[in-house]
């Protein structure tokens, strides 16, 4: 069995049995809690989901990965989203068994855990954004490389370039233009 | 060679440069003021551009989560406890319960699954045993921790010393399995080793009696072509089932190298059956069908199960069967030998 600590990093290196069995191991308890407290089936799914993209970006840091708490982390970040997006008319008190479960992980950083996923959010849309004003074949090569993770000696081949090292100096032209177009936004 | 600034931000952001490379760049960021601001803005630049991807790819996986439905298959049924005064109640609350299962059956029999893999364990009567059980706790107060076999599948011996061979998803979440053979005999099995990625779960049969399983087929080590004769014997149903097919695909669901597809009618209970060829090699394993087409089951080829079997600590020693003694044989002959090798695996889950 793996435990924890080998199931998170797995996830946050992209391997798709982790990601499988994080959603679907927390999926129903999360989405359950968020719909007893009133939320659509729908928003309790989009909110899952989300708790699991900070969760992804959160275990990027390697001191996180030790001392999370999967189902409890993605249980409290999904309850704070909640709160904080679809419930603030909120009367009701909050349960009981909810204080219990937050208790691990403050609210304040829960918090700027959030902050911290719109902020690195935002730098990928813009990203995103200056990718496209790229236009082709630099935003075709710089994808090959960082997307499909193929190696420069095919890059070379694929592209039509004489060898590796004209296609990767053809890369860092490409990089420093979408740097311009990014900064220039 | 001198490198430009992108190659020592790409270089450095993926821990690529060598000893010399790093105290060259350390020392140049220490002089040089200006490539330092550049270096270090470049960097980010790089890991936000990794970042990006890696994240894409993740975002990728989730959706492709979500359009999935909620898998119900091993979701049992809870036993609830109750005092006598209370079984007035119960009574209303079962009836109720019936009509949600039924109702809810329905509903999942309309909606098209969006999931076209299903896995061939076989459930036995649930929302019947559910009924009975909660009468029957009402009764007795039974404080029992077990539920009877809440499905099976199929297992077979691949070795004289009582290893037997199933899918992973039969004995997922188990607390204990039964493997009952032809003879009717009951035998405790436990889980030595599994490949959930394979989807294969090598178990061991506990005090195999002094008689040792005589294993007949041998194992196929490389993948056999489209278009072979194949059948295979198994435990859809209390008793075993013979069905034949044949090859059609090279590789398994959604391109599954692990797997074959075949062309044969499979049943829930025969995940775990083998997949036999006409000289009596078995090739595989069967572990799902599809839901959509009528007909076409995928089966775990068997050098998935050698992979497994090589990758065992070396205090675990399973001997494949070497010789293959059905080469000669008529079909009928075949399967007198292998029957004796297949039995149903009867699986317990607590309730939870």
């Amino acid at each position: 069995m793996n435990t924890e600590f080998e199931i998170i990093a797995a996830l946050a290196n992209g391997k798709e049995w982790a990601t499988k069995l994080v959603y679907e191991s927390n999926a129903s308890i999360v989405i359950n809690a968020l719909k007893l407290k009133g939320a659509a089936q729908e928003d309790a799914e989009d909110i899952y989901q989300e708790a699991m993209l900070i969760l992804f970006n959160k275990a990027q840091d390697d001191a996180f990965r030790f001392t999370c708490k999967i189902g409890t982390y993605l249980y409290a970040i999904s309850n704070n989203l909640w709160l904080k997006r679809f419930d603030k008319n909120r009367r009701s008190p909050i349960l009981q068994t909810d204080s219990e479960q937050l208790m691990v992980y403050a609210e304040s950083a829960l918090d700027s855990d959030m902050e911290f996923f719109a902020e690195k959010e935002q730098q990928f849309l813009k990203l995103r954004n200056a990718m496209q004003q790229l236009g082709d074949p630099c935003a075709k090569l710089l994808k090959s490389f960082y997307k499909k993770e193929m190696t420069m000696q095919e890059i070379a081949h694929a592209f039509g370039y004489t060898n590796a090292e004209n296609a990767k100096s053809q890369k860092y032209k490409c990089l420093a233009r979408l740097k311009k177009i990014y900064s220039d936004q | 060679m001198e490198k430009n600034i992108w190659e020592w931000s790409e270089l450095y952001a993926s821990n690529e440069l060598s000893s010399d490379d790093l105290i060259y760049l350390n020392n140049r960021l220490q002089n040089d003021e200006a490539f330092k601001i550049a270096f270090d803005d470049q960097v980010a630049f790089v890991a936000n551009l990794h970042a990006m991807h890696k994240q894409d790819a993740f975002a990728a996986q989730l959706k492709a989560l979500s359009s999935k439905k909620p898998n119900n298959t091993n979701k049992l049924s809870k036993i609830i406890h109750l005092s006598i005064n209370q079984w007035k109640v119960a009574a209303m609350a079962a009836s109720v319960a019936l009509l949600t299962s039924l109702l809810t059956l329905f509903i999942v029999k309309q909606e098209k699954p969006s999931k076209q893999y299903s896995m061939l364990r076989r459930e036995i009567e649930t929302i019947k045993k559910s009924q009975r059980q909660l009468i029957s706790t009402l009764q007795s107060n039974d404080q029992s921790d077990l539920q009877p076999g809440s499905y099976t599948g199929t297992a077979f011996a691949i070795s004289k010393e009582g290893y037997f061979i199933t899918n992973y998803h039969v004995t997922e979440g188990a607390d204990s399995l039964y493997l009952q053979t032809q003879s009717g005999k009951y035998h405790k099995a436990i889980v030595v080793a599994y490949d959930k990625a394979s989807d294969l779960a090598l178990l061991k049969v506990l005090k195999a009696s002094k008689q040792v399983v005589d294993v007949p087929y041998a194992f196929a080590k490389s993948k056999i072509n489209i278009g072979s004769a194949i059948f295979t014997l198994g435990y859809p149903d209390e008793e075993i089932v013979y069905k034949e097919g044949y090859i059609s695909g090279k590789n398994g669901f959604e391109g599954d190298t692990m797997q074959y597809r075949l062309e044969m009618m499979a049943q829930p209970g025969q995940s775990g059956s083998p997949i036999i060829d006409s000289k009596g090699a078995v090739i595989g394993i069967i572990a799902g069908k599809d839901t959509e087409l009528d007909g076409t089951t995928y089966a775990v080829s068997s050098s998935a199960l050698m992979r497994l079997i090589a990758s065992l600590p070396s205090e675990v020693h399973v001997n494949l069967p070497k010789i293959n003694k059905l080469k000669k044989l008529s079909r009928e002959e075949q399967i007198k030998k292998i029957q004796a090798c297949v039995g149903v695996l009867q699986v317990y889950k607590s309730k939870s």
